[in-house]
């Protein structure tokens, strides 16, 4: 296992896919503190003569909206990375190279999944911190339990569709049709949190983006556990099923 | 004991059969081939070997165990696999490739650095070794595939096509490390090429349309299968008056001449009359014979008279 989830990390970088999914990830998290705190000077330039009067800006505003560009830009960028994980590996042959060495076919999808974890939990906990950072330096200070917890809530909402373009890339063995599932989650994910908006039920794991704000702020509540909770059950639930697949799947 | 032993094996891939009853069982320390045409089986075959494709029906058994489709780890620490067209990890070096295989099937420390050294020495890769491998000719490649599958030492190894992309040196070299490991690790090889099996193996199975046409040693082989050519060597001064005279036996399809010695082709089933015809002929001609005699099979007779129904 440890052999070749070394091997994932060693690819990852050499191939520039993981640095790549780092900086830009590092992108955003030095563009939103000042986009957010000089956004009344850029809107004044574009609109000579008119005076546009702005809410003064927040640094839980700031992260909030490096939050949404991580859920958005970089989760597609991610999947786009993600889609091929399995496939690409089953159509180059790779797959049946290590299935022929002492490597079970439990492993190598663990091995898999675990990279995935780990490496969006990297990107997201260090592009946070810097976030964080310069937006204390620029605009005020963020409670750092509150970021804490919006890396843990990042990172799991992040890890919902890419687990599930990794299971339906070792299922299906295409690419675009693990690109199309994981972009089909984040859609649902989107639609399902602005659907439930005005309902009492707040701890399913697909409503985990209304409690960033609050987490943000230092303030969490059972029901934001328990979406996380439920949101890992449904990671590691992905994770099992895939695996299942995959050990009766002829490659 | 076996190494291998396949009983009744098929498969089919949707309406298309493959595989229709694969027998064949391989000795321990011997070098088997595996011959066929194209879309014969023989990948096909190796592949549930290997766990990768579920057999419909029949039985495999690897040193004496039955094998079981999607568990096959404890079996892939003993079997060294090459396959047609070897991949490896895009983004390694061939002598990272060759650490990794070494940590995968556990190569004892002491022994990695000089067993890796020499193997990429040995198959001509050791200037090469620092380069990544997606920068490598297929028969690099091919050679590194063969340095990995040699690697640990394994108990088995199964080589499909194993010196197809090579240059005939490097075809040549292979064929004789090929022969060297006999007695030590079994080797069961899949080829098309006649003359590579024919130069390596001691046992050979014939497949053809998923079935399983002739299985022996090299040696019963050429003793159960005659050619049906024969060389003629008569006195040079009557070599055009013997021609004539053989050219009047139906038996015979074809007489020609090569450095003054009369080749004749007649059909498998004939060969004995023939034989009686020609020499009798020569008698009767008062012809001297200086040399008669029955060309030795080759793998490639035996294969083209199995796989044209004559044998």
């Amino acid at each position: 296992m440890r052999l070749m989830l070394f091997r994932e990390f060693r690819e990852g970088w050499r191939s520039f896919r993981l640095p790549g999914l780092l900086l830009l990830a590092m992108f955003f998290a030095i563009l939103e503190p000042p986009a957010q705190k000089y956004m009344g000077v850029i809107l004044e330039m574009f609109a000579e003569g008119m005076v546009i009067e702005l809410p003064p800006v927040s640094s839980e505003a700031a992260f909030l909206q490096f939050a949404g560009d991580l859920n958005s830009m970089v989760l597609i960028a991610s999947i786009i990375v993600t889609m091929g994980i399995v496939a690409r590996e089953k159509n180059n042959g790779l797959t049946e190279w290590f299935l022929t060495r002492p490597v079970s076919r439990k492993t190598y999808i663990l091995s898999k999944a675990t990279y995935l974890v780990v490496t969006t939990c990297l990107i997201v906990a260090l592009s946070s911190l810097v976030c964080a950072f310069y937006t204390h330096t620029l605009i005020g200070p963020l409670d750092p339990m509150g970021v804490f917890l919006a890396i843990v809530i990042i990172c799991t909402q992040l890890l919902l569709p890419l687990m599930l373009t990794l299971a339906v890339s070792a299922i299906t063995g295409v690419a675009g049709v693990a690109a199309g599932a994981g972009i089909m989650a984040l859609f649902l994910m989107s639609s399902f949190d602005w659907l439930m908006s005005r309902s009492q039920i707040d701890w399913l794991p697909l409503q985990l983006n209304r409690w960033l704000p609050g987490a943000l702020e230092g303030s969490s509540s059972p029901s934001l556990w328990i979406a996380v909770g439920l949101s890992w059950v449904l990671i590691l639930l992905l994770i099992v099923i895939t695996q299942a697949d995959f050990a009766r799947r002829e490659v | 004991m076996n190494s291998i032993k396949i009983r009744g094996l098929r498969k089919s891939f949707g309406v298309n059969t493959v595989l229709r009853n694969i027998e064949c069982t391989v000795e321990e320390g011997s070098v088997h081939g595996f011959l066929g045409p194209n879309g014969a089986g023989k990948t096909t075959t190796i592949k549930i070997m290997l766990g990768l494709y579920r057999a419909d029906a029949g039985e495999v058994e690897l040193f004496g165990k039955p094998i079981q489709f999607g568990n096959m780890r404890s079996f892939h620490q003993d079997i060294g696999y090459l396959c047609q067209d070897p991949v490896f990890p895009e983004q390694y070096s061939g002598i990272e490739v060759m650490e990794l295989v070494a940590a995968l099937y556990q190569v004892p420390q002491g022994e990695k650095v000089s067993r890796i050294k020499g193997l990429l020495r040995r198959f001509d890769l050791l200037e090469a070794g620092h380069r990544q491998v997606k920068n490598y000719s297929r028969g690099m490649k091919q050679r590194l595939g063969l340095a990995t599958v040699w690697l640990p030492q394994p108990k088995l190894l199964l080589l499909d096509e194993p010196v197809s992309a090579l240059d005939p040196q490097g075809r040549h070299d292979v064929l004789e490390q090929i022969k060297a490991l006999r007695g030590n690790s079994t080797v069961f090889f899949s080829s098309h090429i006649l003359s590579d099996v024919e130069r390596v193996a001691d046992q050979v199975s014939i497949i053809s349309k998923g079935h399983v046409l002739l299985e022996g040693s090299m040696e019963n082989i050429r003793d159960q299968y005659v050619s049906s050519d024969f060389s003629l060597k008569v006195p040079f001064e009557q070599l055009n008056h013997a021609k004539d005279i053989l050219a009047e036996i139906p038996e015979l399809t074809d007489i020609s001449v090569e450095e003054n010695v009369l080749f004749l082709q007649t059909e498998q089933k004939v060969v004995d009359i023939a034989r009686k015809k020609a020499l009798y002929s020569m008698l009767e001609a008062d012809i001297a014979v200086l040399r008669f005699s029955l060309r030795e099979a080759t793998l490639e007779d035996v294969f083209l008279q199995l796989i044209n129904g004559g044998g």
